[in-house]
Formats: structure tokens, sequence, C-alpha cells
């Protein structure tokens, strides 16, 4: 199930990450997609590589990919900010599993990606390292909050990246960015050593410019964790090679269109990219079914609700005490005035405000109207989905209602920018596995995708349908001149 | 719904203090967004388990089983005030 490596032209690896490294060295201030580099250590493990290649004994599933990494993920010994002032020395003396579990299967780690602070985000302006631009247009945003993950795979500097998708933060920057955008099923990969934002919606996703590569190293790190009591033991596999085999022929296979999402108001490019994207499951045979989610309009408050109150809970941990940013304090101040400075210096305008939105919701009074209720409307809205999934094999969605946003587009107006959210909440509301794949270019040169969705624990589904678009779009073969 | 009141008492719940002029945005801004969650309210739920997590699992249960995954040093070195292998704050008991 090896990745093929095709970074640089050298012959070793060592050769190939020694090239990928002055890539990024010479192009990347301008797009700012990484926050940290790891050189000295991805040189070793790339000698490491080339050791067991050469000796053709132990070489491993994901042997010389170079991946760069989400700053959500903790890697020992190297700093883990998550995109925070309030984190941005912080040096975890532990590597996440999934970390681990990509070292011990012969992964290279390039460094840390850039994104919106503690995932909260769409644009990746929110960064407090700085906004990470788009790889095709340095006037636009990588999209967020994974955008440096998506710029990194995009403009070819990794092979593979890991991000977080809680209500959209892989697959959107991925529609920015063209690149393939794979969020499993919740609870496939574990959480332990990623840094915590809303942790029933929270999934580590996958960046690759080719599908089958996502799923692959899905396949490889997903599983039963013993220190993540929410990962799941389904003997259903995320990447299944009879999908690839039969990936052109979905003659049986239905595809469905949510009626609510067919009537949103979409911009032109994406309208296109629907339509194209549902011809070429049509030729391959795919039958094409309508579906409804009558409460989707409905997805976006549900899910500020509930993303804000479970941030509000998680981020609570930050206090300066132990870890983290301590503000300058005088012997005089109490610990509560203590605490609220380090927090108040520690945190950017967009955490103070969901953590806000969260204990406001949460607290006494207002529970009942608003947590519980999304709660509520949680469980119909995944009801909903199922009723769907049982017409249907995936659904086919747009993933946001246009193309990569300009820089500073939403200054001073948050809700316009939660609005955009639309297409892609509901899926981690619902638990579902849900794919980017990259269809073309729009008339500013910027890239369009679209969304399939399964059911839960129905990755292959989408790895076959997914690998039927990009037989027919190939988006893999445009690259944005960086 | 929010006010300047209720803003307050949510920040102290929080340990977050505002400036006067991020204030004023602020209260703004989560009225705009709070009308918005508010439209909750038009669909009848009455009845409904609320959800907390989307995948269904049971109880994980294992052994309790006693192993190193760090040392007490290395975390030490990560608090931003330390004396005599203590984390330092500003007194507590007066």
């Amino acid at each position: 199930m090896n990745i093929n490596i095709d970074e640089g032209s050298g012959t070793s690896v060592v050769s190939k990450i020694t090239e990928v490294f002055s890539k990024i060295e010479e192009k990347d201030s301008s797009i700012n997609s990484f926050i940290s580099l790891h050189k000295e250590d991805a040189l070793a493990s790339a000698a490491e590589s080339d050791k067991r290649f050469k000796s053709q004994e132990d070489v491993r599933p994901l042997e010389g990919v170079s991946f760069s990494i989400k700053d959500m993920f903790c890697v020992k010994g190297h700093k883990t900010t998550a995109g925070s002032k309030m984190l941005k020395d912080f040096v975890p003396p532990y590597d996440a599993t999934v970390i681990k579990r990509l070292k011990d299967a012969g992964a290279i780690i390039l460094g840390k990606a850039n994104q919106d602070e503690f995932a909260m985000g769409s644009t990746n302006e929110m960064s407090y390292f700085g906004a990470c631009k788009n790889p095709w247009n340095l006037k636009h945003v990588a999209g967020g909050s994974s955008g440096g993950s998506a710029a990194s795979v995009a403009a070819r500097f990794a092979k593979i990246s890991l991000g977080t998708d809680t209500g959209g933060s892989v697959r959107q920057p991925a529609h920015f960015c063209g690149t393939v955008g794979f969020k499993p099923t919740y609870g496939r990969v574990s959480r332990y050593g990623v840094v915590s934002f809303a942790s029933s919606l929270d999934q580590t996703g996958f960046f690759s410019l080719k599908v089958e590569d996502a799923f692959k190293v899905a396949q490889v790190v997903s599983g039963k964790d013993t220190f993540d009591q929410t990962t799941s033991s389904s003997e259903k596999v995320i990447y299944d090679s009879n999908s690839v085999d039969t990936a052109q022929d979905l003659k049986g296979f239905k595809v469905g269109l949510v009626k609510e999402f067919m009537d949103a108001d979409v911009d032109s490019d994406v309208a296109k990219a629907m339509e194209l994207s549902k011809n070429a499951l049509k030729a391959r045979g795919a039958e094409i079914v309508e579906v409804e989610l009558p409460l989707v309009e409905h997805g976006v408050p549900a899910y500020y609700l509930i993303a804000t109150s479970e941030a509000a809970s998680n981020l609570s941990r930050y206090d300066g005490v132990r870890y983290g940013h301590r503000a300058d304090v005088n012997t005089d101040m109490s610990l509560e005035e203590f605490y609220t400075l380090n927090r108040s210096e520690g945190f950017g305008p967009e955490v103070k405000r969901r953590i806000l939105l969260g204990n406001f919701s949460l607290s006494s009074g207002y529970i009942e109207a608003f947590y519980r209720k999304a709660c509520q409307l949680r469980r119909l809205m995944r009801e909903d989905y199922f009723k769907a999934f049982a017409k249907v094999d995936a659904i086919l969605a747009p993933v946001a209602s246009t193309a990569a946003f300009k820089l500073n587009a939403f200054e001073g107006d948050p809700l316009k920018k939660f609005l955009n959210d639309y297409f892609t909440v509901t899926v981690n509301l619902s638990g579902l596995p849900g794919l980017t794949v990259p269809v073309q270019k729009n008339e500013s040169g910027l890239p369009v995708g679209v969304q399939l969705i399964a059911n839960q624990f129905e990755e292959a589904k989408l790895l076959k349908a997914g690998l039927s678009l990009e037989d027919e779009f190939k988006f893999y073969e445009e690259a944005p001149d960086v | 719904m929010i006010n300047e009141d209720v803003l307050k008492k949510v920040c102290t719940l929080s340990r977050l203090r505002l400036l006067e002029a991020e204030s004023a945005e602020m209260l703004d801004q989560m009225s705009r967004i709070i009308a918005h969650f508010d439209k909750l309210k038009e669909v009848s739920t009455e009845g409904v388990e609320p959800l907390y997590t989307a995948v269904e699992m049971k109880n994980v249960w294992r052994e309790d089983e006693v192993f190193q995954l760090t040392t007490p040093k290395s975390l030490m070195k990560l608090a931003p005030d330390e004396q005599e292998g203590q984390v330092k704050v500003p007194q507590v008991v007066k």
C-alpha cells in the first residue's frame, strides 16, 4: 500500500527532503504555510528511510513520505502553538498518537503548518503567526482553519498534511487551495495529543493531491487507541482496494443531491463544479437521486452553539500556571486576577469571542434555550442524514458557496463568516465522513472543488466516488505558480 | 438577551477582561450572533433526547496500569515560573 514519493529529482530520500527544504525556504515567506520547520529531525528520519530502502529490510508503509502537520498536533520536542500566543513557547514532552503512528510508519515530518488560533476560523487570518495566503493567488486566503496544511500541499512543499476538521476546517481549505481534503468518521483517528477545540466534533483529516493517498494514510494512522476512549473499533476499512478497482464503474451506486443545498445561493463557479461532477458520476453509471435535509438551515446556529460551548469548557485549562502564556504579574495580584490577565493576553479576539459565546450559552437561564436545544436539533439532523443514506450511497454537495475569499473580507462581521460554513458543519454534527475533490479553476484562476459525504464508517464509498471524480478532472496535474 | 451586564458576568465566568473599546464591539457582534442562534426556537424539539456525541459508543474499560509517559522534570520545564520543583504563582493565602 506504499505511497509513491515523487518530490524532487534526487535519488535518495535525504536528497529529496533537502530539495523540499530549499523550496520551502525560498518560497514560503510569501505564502506563510509553515509556523516552524523541523529540518534536522526530518533529515535524520530521511537517512533512516534511505537505510531501510537500501537494505530492503523493514521498509514501512509511509517510508520517506513528507508531511506537514497542523500546529494542533503534539510533536515531541517541537513547539506546538495551536496558532496562539497562549502556546507560542509550548514544547510537548510527548507525541500525539497519530504522530507516533506516522513516525513508526516511516513518515518524514517537515514542520508545523499555520492555522487559525485554536482552529477557530475559516480563513487562517486568525493565526498569531500571520495569515497563510493562497498559493494560487496571494491576495486570497488559503481557507481555514487548516490553511497552512492545504497551502503546503498545494504549493508542493509537503506530499501529505494532517489537519483537524471540527466544522469544515479540512474540507474548506482543500476546496480553496485545490487539494484533496478528507475527514473520516468521528472517532476514526485518535485525538490524544491533539489540542482540543470541540471534542465531540474534532476529527483529524488529511490533505493530498491524489485521493488515494489521503485514504492510505488514514488507514495507517486510524484505529483504536487506549488513550482516547472515543476511538472506534469499526471493522470497516477506510482504504478499500475493491473501491479502487471498481471506481470507474458506478452502476448501482446512488448519489444524492440535497434539495436544500441545491436551492442555496452559490456562485456560478460552484454551481458549474456541481453540474460537472454530477455529470461525471452519471456518465460512470451512478444514479442521481434527490434527498432532503429539512433542518439543514439550522445547522450553523446548532453547530456554533455546541462548538463554542465545548470550546469554552476545553479552553478553561489555559490559566498560565503550569504551562502557556504568563503575563508580567505583581505579587499583590489575586489568583483570579492572575488567571484573567494570563488569558486576556494569551488569547486572540476570535478565541475570546467563542469562549464568551460558549459560556453565555452554558450559563444558567440560557442553557435550556441554547445548548440543550442545539443538542436536540443535532439528533434530528443526524436522523435526516440517516434517512438520506437509506436511499443513497453518497451525497454530492458544494463545500462552500464561493471560491477562496479575498484577505480581510469579513473584518468586523464574524456572523457573516460563520454563515459560510453552511455546507460543512452538519457533517461534523452527525459524525459523518466527508471528502473534498478539486474540480477546476474558475475565471480568476482560483480552484473550486465539491464535497462527497457518506454514512458513518462508509469511507470506502467516498474513495470510490472520489476516484471517479478525480479520473474525470485530474486536478492534480495543475500546480500553482509559486 | 445579552447586554452590558450579562457580558460582564460572562467575562467574569470566562476569566477574560475586555478593554472598553473591545467590549462595545464584542457586545454588538455577540448580540447579532445570539439573535441568529435564537432562530432555533422556531423548530419544535419537544420530547427529543439531546445528542451529545454523534457516533454511538459504549463505555470503555481497561486495566489500570502504571507506566511512565514522561518525567516530572520534563513537565516542570513547561512551567513559566518555578522554584524548588514547584510551580510558582502569586500568593494565595494572605
